[in-house]
């Protein structure tokens, strides 16, 4: 197609449009814009689907753990903090499910409703095999820094459960005392 | 390479050369969509002067992140999805814009089939829409000019916007409802169960 003669009203809006495209691959072969590698995008997917997976997990882990020590201890301050980490992935996993075709395409109370009933279902998975038993079982022999005050705030020490190595050091970081005879007290500092 | 060996071939093959560093292949994509690029982003905007800066940000940008394209899905939805964060961040610039809805929460039914036009009635709308466009908020020109302008479906419009599918169908319906008062308030057009009924 021939381009528009100079007077005439078409002959601007010619101009304009194919200085665009001039205009970009000029820059591009400048070497003004570089193509960003494919590794670059690779990476970035498997960090968020990697990152997506974290977040479940942990609010799996959390969400078994409330089960778990309730069952052990009953009620204890420490599980509201608990709890609220809970709802904090959820939340978390909620947003970086957004990203993903599959979730956004559908309407989000829906994605919140698919995300709530795998946590539950899982969590209710791990809370019925001896997972968190396990931990507590090891992280009271071992000083596992994070997991064992965790589970000694969360489910305390005492009664049905040794923290030989607990005791040792009686104010573990999230201030959880291991005198008394069901294994002390715990505040949350 | 002759402008001509790229002619047969598609988007989403162009897309896939430039990526092995053919920067003609891309040329002759920019030049296939730059003028519906700059028409979406003018009427967007509202006829800026910044509009023709914006369209090559959207090229650059998706040169620039075209190793990103995956060459099995369709190019246009993904190069529209640059220009709506490109037209969004200009306005946001401008003033603050609230993105969110709360029509993206809850589940919407399907639309019947009476909400689907055929092509001869979509042609005459998309001419009767602009007139009004001008009008309308963002969340609903956006979808009208995609749908009807751009000529992308409900699916890709999805993915344009990152919002569910039914929720596209439901903002259409709510912009077109939009049109038929402002065109009946100005004494338009709009009469009847449908919109544009008296054409």
């Amino acid at each position: 197609m021939l381009p528009p003669k100079a007077d005439s009203p078409l002959a601007e809006k010619y101009m304009q449009t194919n200085n665009i495209s001039q205009k970009v691959i000029e820059k591009i072969k400048a070497g003004n814009v570089k193509m960003k590698p494919r590794s670059l995008f690779i990476f970035q997917a498997i960090s968020l689907v990697f990152l997506a997976l974290v977040v479940i997990v942990l609010a799996v882990f959390f969400t078994s753990f409330t089960g778990f020590a309730l069952k052990v201890k009953g009620y204890s301050p420490f599980l509201v903090a608990v709890v609220s980490g809970v709802i904090l992935f959820i939340m978390l996993a909620w947003v970086l499910s957004k990203k993903f075709s599959v979730f956004y395409k559908r309407p989000l109370l829906l994605g919140l409703a698919i995300i709530l009933m795998a946590v539950a279902m899982v969590s209710l998975a791990v809370f019925l095999t001896p997972f968190h038993q396990t931990i507590m079982d090891y992280s009271q022999q071992k000083n596992v820094p994070i997991i064992s005050p965790l589970y000694q705030c969360g489910c305390g020490c005492g009664t049905s459960h040794v923290c030989e190595t607990l005791q040792k050091t009686p104010q573990s970081s999230c201030g959880c005392s291991n005198d008394g005879p069901a294994g002390g007290s715990c505040s949350i500092k | 390479m002759e402008t001509k060996e790229f002619a047969g071939k598609t988007d989403e093959q162009l897309a896939g050369l430039t990526q092995q560093g053919n920067v003609e292949a891309f040329g002759f994509l920019v030049k296939k969509y730059q003028d519906r690029m700059q028409r979406y982003i003018k009427r967007i905007i509202q006829g800026h002067e910044e509009a023709n800066d914006i369209s090559q940000n959207v090229f650059l940008k998706a040169f620039e992140n075209i190793q990103g394209f995956n060459t099995k899905q369709r190019f246009s939805p993904w190069i529209y999805r640059i220009a709506h964060n490109e037209t969004v961040n200009y306005l946001r610039k401008k003033k603050p814009l609230l993105l969110f809805d709360f029509d993206v929460f809850l589940p919407h039914y399907n639309l019947g089939k009476d909400d689907i036009e055929n092509e001869a009635e979509k042609k005459d709308l998309s001419q009767k829409i602009e007139r009004f466009l001008g009008e309308l908020s963002l969340k609903q020109k956006e979808v009208l000019l995609l749908y009807y302008f751009q000529e992308l479906s409900y699916q890709e419009i999805a993915d344009v916007l990152k919002i569910p599918i039914a929720t596209v169908g439901v903002r259409i319906k709510r912009a077109k409802e939009a049109i038929k008062e402002i065109a009946s308030a100005q004494g338009g057009f709009a009469s009847g169960g449908k919109i544009y009924a008296n054409k």
